[in-house]
Order: structure tokens, then C-alpha cells, then sequence
């Protein structure tokens, strides 16, 4: 129960190849595209920045969600979901350098003579202008790292305590309920500020929760994932099948959760037929449509049915198979977000080396960084005073 | 478990009272049958699938059919256990119909149970859906301050949030009337809260974001519906709503105050006030200004809406309160079952203090 | 045509779990379990296979589904296409709400039905009680005393049923098979 986890050259090995050729591609891709389409590298490296950090913020939300509702059947694999979360403040400095360097190949609303000629766009440059851009970021996101730092620490003091003391986990309730409200706002002000004004007309109401629909069942799978792979390679013996069976009952209902809030947000803007508003998927459906059909598929349709029985919650190939699929669906689902409105309706899915190498980039970096995190404490939290709940969860 | 029997039957309840506000509302009440797709001599004329008011139509029908089932099928073996303890002859009659004679052999629990799993599962987004509907209604049209995309899970949340709150009026008093204490514990009423204060500030960021994106839309008659709702002619329905349903929930993270009982009663009560000025704020304050001048008014509700408002409210309590005279207000079987796993340790502690009649028995209360 | 029962009662239900397991390992036919919840760990002591139910509620949904979608579609794109704000007569994102509703909708009916005709129960259906306990805190383990079992089978029926600790043994004869 208390071993520690071995970051062996392997896999090692495994991060800095990814590293590397991420790495590549993106010099690659300025030399490339530098002249003439350097839009494209910018928008890959936010939709990559935003959708990588916003797997660590989805992991920090789980641990503080699951706190405030005095959960108790994932401790055996807390660590894990906090190794992920500890990824989050390395991505979010990522995507802060990425907005700095790039808000003006980004976002049309930076561009003051642009500005000048619409109408629109001075009526929304109280909100839309980089000084408070920059200070939303800080300080949603500084609050959020805060709280996810903190949470880690106390968790691993816990550890050091007496058993029995529930002191610490005390104080993570009082920071899980200091996360949440942070993270309430987060996701609205942060999915209106990184995507939403890329179009800068357009507006919807959802899309904060579009977004968070989004990126939080990607989350999920990503912690099935690494659970599944640190089980497979002989960790957390203390997980069993009925933890994976709570995990896949989330990924299930929060893919149905994703599909509803993306169909009604689709069906209210195609039933009332306002121009203003229907440009979005006017031009997601162009040359897109391929892919705005595909997230149905990938993110619907494949995990409904290959996760609807008992059985298939229960198998550890089945899930891991359905996590991916997620994990690519949800990354589609973000490349459709950004890439039609950075490179222009007219554009055609771009799709080359840099959309393949970048995101290798990123993840070679989040698997180095929880590899990192998980080697500095003990696999289970052996202090946490849910701990027996765990490991007697049945389903 | 102690609380979702009654929940069940105020859902049944309510979707009665909340289904005739549409059959009043097209005027000719005895055509309603209209409304079904069957193939008839009229052409025959469909009616029109595409319309958020046909969805309507199926999904409060269905959702009063599945909830009915879920209830009913949850009511049978407590139903059959009331059979057994009658006294009077009649009474066992009558119970016997009810109870469709369950005895509760083994695989009559098995497939029980099965179906129980199931109901609850497409439960879940069943509910999901209907408040959906309800929200189509509004969004799909072009009406500021209806068309916005946000309506769905907003109306998911403000459903969630004021279900909890009439589900803890209702149930604090047949607490104290039956002397449920026991069974429906402080904690259970401070988990409630807990969910209010959730879906309190969902339904709370919802209503800034609304107010801003009318701001950031630029659109000028999505500004105006917004600045007329907060300081138009209805301003004070709309701050009774905000302070009703966003700021005072905010006292329930003091946790004493989650733990009191007269403080979660008048709570809930604000609660169902403030939901039902939420209501008003959408409907009244968009349409008494749209699009059309000529049109626009200040609405003044008649006697006849008044009283068919308090005779809903009174059909709700009646059939309430015949249910918690004639049926287990707790699902009986289940708090068994529970009480069985997980309350061995409480009940030798109950049995030392004062010997306690088992579980079933004391249920009987209410029945003689 | 009367049947005879022999009825073993306990008072908790890990005994009567127990006890079946015991019974069941003796090879002695359990005729059934009467219990006021369902029992956890009854279904797999009794050997009962697992229930069909969901697989029937997943065809009433499909079923559900495919009436509800070919219905709109025929209606609005041969029967009677009807202009709603110019839109296309075959408008898919229309038709997914309906089509949901009545999903479950047949879904549930379908499995409540199914549910009820499998188990026989239907109101006005009066089955004949072996103890009134067994709806409120007692567990019965039942046997069906045909013709041919000897008294001496049935001796050590009971005699079995004592030592998992039944605290009561009784037998009833009711008018009907239950």
C-alpha cells in the first residue's frame, strides 16, 4: 500500500520523445507557416495550451468537488487525480506566454484599427481590451492554482499526521469550498475570454458550460486513463473493478451531459434562425462539417453504446478503448471551437504535421509533470479518513 | 430514502396542477384529445411535431406516466405491508386491490428491483428533459429575454433548486406532524440545504450571465429587455427574485443555520417565493414590451387567474395530504433494507435505551 | 387444488441468506424466499438467473425510438409537409425531443407491464399470505410439501431448517398454488 511510484528511464524516455518531436514540429511550423499562415501555429498553440490546462483544472474541480460532497470511493486513486491536478499551474504559465506572444494573431478585438471601424467591437472594448483580458486571467487562475496547491500540500501532510487526525482534511473542505465558487466564475469569464471572442460578434449564453461540459468529461477519461495504466503496470492494487465502474458511470453521464448541453445550445440558435448568431455554425459547418458531425459520433454516440452496459464498465480495456475516444472526441471538439474562427470560415480543416506534433508536445509534457508528481508521495493517502470507505466500495 | 417517496408523489402532484395552466390555456378544453398524434378524419391534420408546444405535450405526459409508474411500482410492497397489518375489513380490501397481491417472493424482489434500477436510471434525464421543454418553449423564439441559449440547464437548475425547497416545506411539517424525526434526520435536511446553496448560485451565475451577455451582445433589444427587467415598471420582481434566490441561500454555508429547522422552513418558503417571481420576471417583464408597441401593457392578473393560482395550490395540498393519510409517506421496504445494513450498531444503541418496536411496526401510526 | 407448504421463519436476513446457502448446499429444494426487501445476496444464494427486465426495456426504447422517428418523418416529408419558419420538411434537430420522450416512454410502460405479467400481479389480484410477518420484519424460506416426499424427508426438512436457526417452523396449506 505505501509504495512509491518508479519513474523508470522508460517512460522517461517515452516524455522527452514526445517533448522532442512537439518540440520539432513547432519550429517547424514557424519556419513553415512563419511567412504566411502564422494564424495557424498561434491557434494550434492556444487550442492545445487551453485544452491541456483545462484537463489539470478538471482534475483540481474533481478533487474539490468530490470533497465538498464528502465522497469517499476514489481515495484509493486520489493521488492520481491529484498528480494531474498539479499539472495545471505548468499549463496555465504555458497558455499565459502563448496569450501574451499571440493575442494579436488571435483576436480580431486587439487590433485597434479594426476596433475603430466597429461599431460592436468599441461597444464590447470595455470588456474586450487586453489590460483587464490579463487581469481576468490572473486572477481567476492565480485562485484556482492557490487552492490546488494548497489542497495538494495538506494532502500530503495529511499523510505525516497521526492516524485519525482529520485536521488537514478540514482545512482542504474549507479550500474545496473556496475552489468551487473561484471555479463557478472561471469557467464562464475564461470560456468568454480564451473562445468565445475569437468571434467577436457572437455571443451564446451556454458557452461557458459548453466548454466546461467539454473539457470535464475529458478529464475524467483522462484520469481513467492514467488509473487504468498505473493498475496495468502493477500500482494501486487497492483499485478494483467497482472504482472503474464509478469512473465509467461518469464518463457515460457526463458525455450525455456534454451532448445535451451542445444540442441545445446547436437546436435554440437553428430554430429561431438569427443571423447574428447562426454565423457560428454557418461556419462550423462549411468546411467542418465532417468534424462537427464527428464530435456527435465520438463523443455521443460511441460512448453511449459501448459504455451502456455493467459489463463494459467494468472492463479495464473497454474503458481505457472509450477514454480515448473521448479524450481525441473532446479534442476535436476544442480544434472546432478555435480553428474555424482563427483561420476564417473559409478556411479548410488544417490538418499537418503541426496538428499532429503539437499536441505531443503537450502531452509528453502533462505525462512528465504527473509521472513527477505521483514519485513524491505515496500512491494511496493512507491517513484519509475515507480511506476504508474506499476500499471496501462496492457497486 | 427517507425523503423520495414524498418527493415522488409532490412530483405527480404537481405535474397535475402544472398540466392544467396549458388545457385552460387553449380555451376549448374539451378538444384537447387535439393534441394526440392518432390518425383521424380531420384530413387527417398531425399536429405539429416541430413545435416546442407539441414537445411539451409529450414530455409532460410522459413525465407524468414514468413518475406515476416509479412511484406506484415503489408503493406495492409497502402497499402489500399495510394489507397485512389492517385491522378493519374493508380497509384490507381495499389494500389488497392496491397491493396487486405482492407477497414478496424472492424473484418478485429480483425483477422489483431490476425494474426500480431502470425507472430511476431514465428517470434522471427524464426530468432533465421536461424543465428542457419547458425551457424550448421560451428559447426557441425570437423574444428578448426568451431567446437565450443558457435557458436549458437554467431551468434544470431552478427546477432542481425550488423541488428541494417545496419538497423540505412539505416535508418539515409531516415531520413534525408524523414524528419522523428519526427517519428523516438533521442530516438529511443539511445535505438538502447543501444542494440549495448548489443550485442556488448555478441559478444565480445563470442570471449574470444573462444580464451580461445582453450587455455584450450589443444588441440593443436584448439590453433594453434586460435594463427594463431590473429597472422597468416590474423592478421589484425582479430584485424579489434575486434576493430571493441567490443572495439569501447564501446564508445556508453557515452551517448552523443548515442544521436549523425553523431557518430551513422559512427558508424554503422564500425559496418557493422567489422561484415563482423567477417565473413571472421571464414571462411578464419580456412580453409586456417586445417587439410590438401597440401591445405593450402592464399586467394586472383577474380574479379568475388568482383563484385558479390558489386552486392549484389547494388541489396540490389535498392530494398531498391524502396521500400521507392513506399511504407510507417512507419508502418502507428500502428504510428496512437500509436500516438492516447499515443500522445494526443504532438499533442495539435504541433497543438498550428504550426498547424500541422494530422498524415496520411503528409506520402503523398513521394507518388506524 | 390445495398445496402444502412448509414455511421456516427467521428473524434476520443474513440467517435466511445463510440458511438457503446451507439448504441449497445439502441439495434441498428451496421452493422460495418471502422477505419485506429485497434481500442482498438472496438472488445468488437461491441460484435465480438474473433478471431479463432491462434487456426487454432497452427493445421497448428502440422500439420507441424507431416509431417516433419514422412517424415525424413520414408525416412531414409525405403526408403533410408543413412550412415552420422556412425550415426544411425532414428537420432532424426538431424531432430529437419527441423522439426522446417517447423512448422512455415506452421504455418505462413497456417494462412495467412486462414486469407486472411476469410476476402476476394486477390489481384485484389476491394471493393468499403464508404469515403477514413476511411483510414486516420476518423472512420465510419456503418449501412445497408434495405427494411424494416422505414423512421422513420432511423431518429432516425441519430438523435442517431448526439448526440454521429458524425461530419459528410452520406449515400452511393454501386453496391455490401462489
Amino acid at each position: 500500500m505505501n509504495e512509491n511510484f518508479n519513474f523508470n528511464t522508460r517512460l522517461k524516455r517515452v516524455c522527452f520523445i514526445l517533448i522532442a518531436i512537439g518540440l520539432a514540429s513547432l519550429i517547424g511550423g514557424f519556419i513553415y507557416y512563419g511567412e504566411n499562415a502564422v494564424h495557424r501555429v498561434w491557434a494550434n498553440l492556444l487550442l492545445d495550451s487551453v485544452f491541456f490546462m483545462e484537463i489539470g483544472m478538471g482534475a483540481a474541480f474533481f478533487l474539490a468537488a468530490v470533497y465538498l460532497a464528502w465522497g469517499g470511493w476514489y481515495t484509493v486513486f486520489k493521488r492520481v487525480v491529484e498528480a494531474i491536478s498539479q499539472w495545471m499551474p505548468f499549463a496555465a504559465g504555458i497558455l499565459f506566454i502563448v496569450l501574451i506572444l499571440g493575442n494579436s494573431h488571435l483576436y480580431e478585438w486587439t487590433h485597434k484599427e479594426v476596433v475603430e471601424h466597429d461599431e460592436l467591437l468599441q461597444h464590447k472594448s470595455v470588456y474586450l481590451n487586453l489590460p483587464f483580458f490579463f487581469i481576468r486571467f490572473i486572477f481567476f487562475v492565480s485562485a484556482l492554482i492557490i487552492c490546488t496547491i494548497l489542497l495538494r500540500r495538506a494532502s500530503l501532510k495529511e499523510d505525516t499526521l497521526p492516524h485519525g487526525d482529520t485536521s488537514m482534511h478540514k482545512r482542504s473542505l474549507v479550500l474545496a469550498s473556496v475552489f468551487v465558487p473561484f471555479f463557478a466564475v472561471y469557467i464562464l469569464v475564461t470560456a468568454w475570454d480564451w473562445l468565445m471572442s475569437l468571434d467577436p460578434h457572437w455571443y451564446s449564453t451556454m458557452y461557458g458550460w459548453y466548454s466546461f461540459a467539454s473539457f470535464w468529461v475529458t478529464s475524467i477519461s483522462v484520469i481513467t486513463l492514467f488509473t487504468i495504466f498505473l493498475k496495468k503496470a502493477g500500482y494501486l492494487k487497492e483499485v478494483n473493478v467497482n472504482h472503474f465502474h464509478n469512473l465509467g458511470i461518469m464518463m457515460f453521464a457526463f458525455s450525455i451531459f456534454w451532448t445535451y448541453v451542445t444540442f441545445c445550445q446547436f437546436m435554440l440558435i437553428w430554430y429561431a434562425n438569427i443571423p447574428e448568431e447562426t454565423i457560428y455554425f454557418q461556419h462550423r459547418y462549411g468546411h467542418y462539417h465532417f468534424l462537427f458531425y464527428g464530435i456527435f459520433i465520438m463523443n455521443f454516440v460511441l460512448p453511449f453504446l459501448l459504455l451502456m452496459s455493467r459489463d463494459a464498465k467494468r472492463n479495464l480495456n473497454r474503458l481505457a478503448f472509450v477514454a480515448c475516444i473521448i479524450i481525441f472526441g473532446h479534442f476535436v471538439d476544442f480544434y472546432l471551437m478555435i480553428m474555424p474562427a482563427s483561420l476564417g470560415p473559409e478556411s479548410s480543416p488544417p490538418f499537418g504535421f503541426l496538428e499532429i506534433g503539437l499536441p505531443c508536445l503537450y502531452a509528453g509534457l502533462l505525462l512528465y509533470v504527473v509521472f513527477t508528481s505521483l514519485t513524491k508521495a505515496k500512491m494511496v493517502p493512507s491517513n484519509h479518513p475515507y480511506l476504508q470507505e474506499s476500499l471496501h466500495n462496492t457497486l | 430514502m427517507a425523503i423520495n417517496r414524498s418527493a415522488e408523489a409532490m412530483t405527480i402532484f404537481a405535474v397535475i396542477c402544472a398540466g392544467l395552466f396549458p388545457v385552460f390555456h387553449m380555451g376549448r378544453v374539451w378538444l384537447i384529445f387535439f393534441n394526440l398524434p392518432y390518425p383521424n378524419t380531420r384530413g387527417p391534420v398531425w399536429p405539429n411535431f416541430n413545435s416546442p408546444l407539441m414537445w411539451d405535450v409529450f414530455a409532460i405526459s410522459t413525465y407524468f406516466t414514468v413518475s406515476l409508474l416509479f412511484w406506484y411500482t415503489g408503493l406495492i410492497p409497502d402497499l402489500a405491508s399495510v394489507r397485512d397489518r389492517a385491522k378493519k375489513k374493508f380497509t384490507k380490501f381495499c389494500y389488497q386491490i392496491a397491493s396487486f397481491g405482492w407477497i414478496g417472493s424472492a424473484k418478485h424482489w429480483q425483477r422489483h428491483e431490476a425494474l426500480s434500477l431502470v425507472l430511476a436510471g431514465i428517470s434522471t434525464p427524464l426530468v432533465l428533459s421536461v424543465h428542457t421543454i419547458v425551457s424550448f418553449d421560451f428559447a426557441t423564439s425570437v423574444v428578448p429575454g426568451w431567446h437565450t441559449t443558457i435557458f436549458p440547464p437554467y431551468f434544470v437548475a431552478g427546477a432542481i433548486f425550488s423541488g428541494f425547497a417545496m419538497v423540505l416545506s412539505l416535508m418539515l411539517i409531516a415531520r413534525k406532524v408524523l414524528n419522523l424525526q428519526q427517519y428523516i434526520t438533521l442530516e438529511h435536511i443539511e445535505s438538502m440545504n447543501k444542494i440549495i446553496v448548489v443550485t442556488g448560485s448555478i441559478v444565480g451565475c445563470a442570471y449574470l450571465t444573462e444580464l451580461f451577455t445582453a450587455w455584450y451582445s450589443g444588441s440593443i433589444y436584448e439590453g433594453y429587455a434586460f435594463a427594463n427587467r431590473a429597472l422597468g415598471p416590474y423592478w421589484w420582481s425582479y430584485w424579489g427574485m434575486m434576493t430571493c434566490n441567490v443572495i439569501s441561500p447564501q446564508l445556508f454555508w453557515v452551517r448552523p443555520l443548515r442544521r436549523n429547522v425553523w431557518f430551513t422552513f422559512f427558508m424554503s418558503v422564500v425559496i418557493n417565493i422567489g422561484m415563482w417571481f423567477e417565473r413571472f420576471v421571464i414571462i411578464v417583464t419580456s412580453i409586456h414590451r417586445d417587439y410590438l408597441p401597440s401591445a405593450w401593457s402592464y399586467y394586472s392578473p383577474t380574479y379568475v387567474e388568482i383563484s385558479i393560482f390558489l386552486g392549484t395550490i389547494g388541489l396540490f395540498l389535498t392530494a398531498f395530504l391524502l396521500f400521507s393519510k392513506v399511504a407510507p409517506v417512507i419508502a418502507m421496504a428500502e428504510t428496512k433494507h437500509i436500516l438492516k445494513i447499515s443500522g445494526d450498531a443504532q438499533k442495539a444503541a435504541a433497543a438498550a435505551h428504550h426498547s424500541h418496536e422494530p422498524a415496520a411496526a411503528s409506520f402503523q401510526v398513521h394507518q388506524s | 387444488m390445495s398445496r402444502k407448504f412448509l414455511v421456516g421463519i427467521y428473524n434476520d436476513d443474513e440467517k435466511a441468506v445463510s440458511a438457503v446457502r446451507e439448504l441449497k448446499k445439502n441439495h434441498m429444494d428451496v421452493y422460495d424466499v418471502i422477505s419485506p426487501f429485497a434481500v442482498h445476496g438472496m438472488d445468488d444464494a437461491l441460484g435465480l438467473a438474473e433478471s431479463r427486465l432491462h434487456i426487454t426495456g432497452f427493445i421497448y426504447g428502440a422500439t420507441g425510438t424507431a416509431i417516433a422517428y419514422s412517424l415525424m418523418t413520414w408525416v412531414f416529408t409525405s403526408d403533410w409537409p408543413l412550412n415552420f419558419g422556412g425550415k426544411p420538411h425532414y428537420s432532424f434537430p426538431a424531432f430529437i425531443p419527441i423522439m426522446f420522450e417517447f423512448t422512455v416512454l415506452c421504455a418505462s410502460i413497456g417494462m412495467t407491464v412486462t414486469f407486472l405479467l411476469r410476476s402476476g400481479l394486477f390489481p384485484g389480484r389476491i394471493r393468499e399470505t403464508l404469515d403477514d410477518r413476511f411483510t414486516d420484519d420476518k423472512f420465510g424460506v419456503v418449501f412445497h410439501l408434495h405427494k411424494n416426499l416422505s414423512q421422513q424427508e420432511i423431518d429432516k426438512i425441519k430438523q435442517m431448517l431448526q439448526s440454521t436457526g429458524a425461530e419459528e417452523i410452520k406449515e400452511k396449506e393454501l386453496a391455490k398454488h401462489y
